[in-house]
């Protein structure tokens, strides 16, 4: 099969005419282009990350008993999500120390881990004043998430919460200085 | 005698060929052309790891000023949904409006103007500013938009895209129809992040 290797294109030997010792080899650089044209198109139009989602189950709310479960106040850790990615924490309802915090792994999930030590069958209750955007809840839910919390639940900022924030309304007066709880 | 370094300068591309096209085959495979939203929103990030599933969405696309606008993932559905939409509500949508509605990524029109708004032409359509699904208490024609489209596709999931500034208060509006209209189960669609 020496006869077509690349470097022979004109006739052989033997005197045949030369149109029929054409090189059957067709240029394939132009097919390459096309290809790697298609291939780039194809490259940039495809999305490979898959949107991921976060599952969210609500409780039902045309039910017969309309009374939410009732919990032990000592037992409750509030969490406020509140304007300028601020998060306010206390537990119970009766004169609790409302503590500030943020949503940095040093802030929330610190005091998500404390607490949970040392309340047992602790019930977390995410309340997210008017001021909070999406992305708070969706980073609470997160760090709910992380730190393997079950018992949450996301409920109404209330009047009651509200008396208990009165302090920090404005933001940036009369604020207490954040951390420091064991 | 042949010198030896007298080879011709031409390559083989034939390889290189099979190559490409094989790339071209798998990219072609793998693409999906995503419908692109009608409003841009940018989701907030988490750890979570469940993959959206890729058919049977309703998706309920929220603006960073609040603004519901609705989606489902399959044209038949959306055409379906028209129908039913049409049926209950006598919007008196022709065929053709209809297939307007089915190829639209996004709506956000109150029931009442939506059949002026299918009349328009191609380009004004894109060009309009939808208002979004009026979803306030006393008008909340999201419950009957989800409610449809319970019925229209049993089987969808309803999926909240909203944008990381929402202010709360629009998505707690959302949730509470949702749960009004006894879908206690939907996602939230986030962005992928590193747990640190």
């Amino acid at each position: 099969m020496g006869e077509v290797s690349a470097g022979k294109k004109r006739g052989g030997e033997k005197g045949k005419p030369a149109a029929k010792k054409l090189s059957t080899r067709v240029d394939m650089t132009p097919v390459v282009d096309l290809a790697f044209l298609l291939l780039t198109f194809f490259m940039l139009a495809t999305t490979f990350i898959k949107p991921q989602v976060m599952e969210l189950i609500l409780p039902e709310k045309n039910v017969e008993d309309k009374s939410q479960p009732k919990v032990n106040e000592k037992k409750v850790l509030n969490i406020i999500l509140s304007g300028g990615n601020k998060i306010y924490w206390f537990v119970g309802l009766t004169a609790p120390q409302v503590n500030e915090t943020d949503y940095t792994s040093t802030g929330i999930r610190k005091v998500l881990q404390e607490q949970n030590e040392l309340i047992e069958k602790m019930v977390v209750l995410i309340k997210p004043d008017e001021n909070s955007t999406y992305e708070n809840l969706v980073d609470i839910l997160d760090e709910l998430e992380i730190t393997g919390m079950t018992r949450f639940a996301l409920v109404d900022y209330t009047n009651e919460d509200k008396a208990i924030m009165a302090p920090f309304a404005t933001p940036g007066a009369n604020v207490q200085p954040a951390g420091g709880q064991s | 005698m042949r010198k030896k370094t007298h080879s011709s300068p031409l390559v083989d591309m034939t390889p290189m060929v099979d190559l490409g096209f094989l790339l071209v085959t798998f990219f072609m495979m793998t693409t999906q052309f995503n419908p692109s939203d009608l409003v841009p929103v940018s989701v907030p990030k988490a750890t979570s790891e469940i993959k959206m599933p890729e058919s049977n969405n309703t998706v309920l696309l929220i603006s960073p000023e609040g603004n519901v606008y609705f989606r489902m993932s399959e044209v038949k559905n959306m055409k379906n949904l028209a129908k039913n939409l049409n049926n209950k509500y006598m919007l008196g949508l022709t065929d053709e409006e209809i297939a307007k509605f089915a190829s639209l990524t996004g709506i956000g029109i109150p029931f009442g103007n939506l059949k002026q708004f299918l009349g328009l032409s191609e380009t004004d359509i894109k060009n309009v500013s939808q208002p979004g699904i009026p979803k306030e208490i006393g008008q909340n024609e999201l419950f009957n938009w989800l409610i449809y489209s319970r019925i229209t596709n049993p089987d969808a999931r309803v999926v909240i895209k909203a944008d990381r500034k929402t202010p709360y208060p629009a998505i707690k509006r959302v949730m509470d129809t949702l749960q009004e209209a006894s879908i206690v189960r939907f996602s939230l669609i986030t962005d992928v992040k590193s747990k640190t």
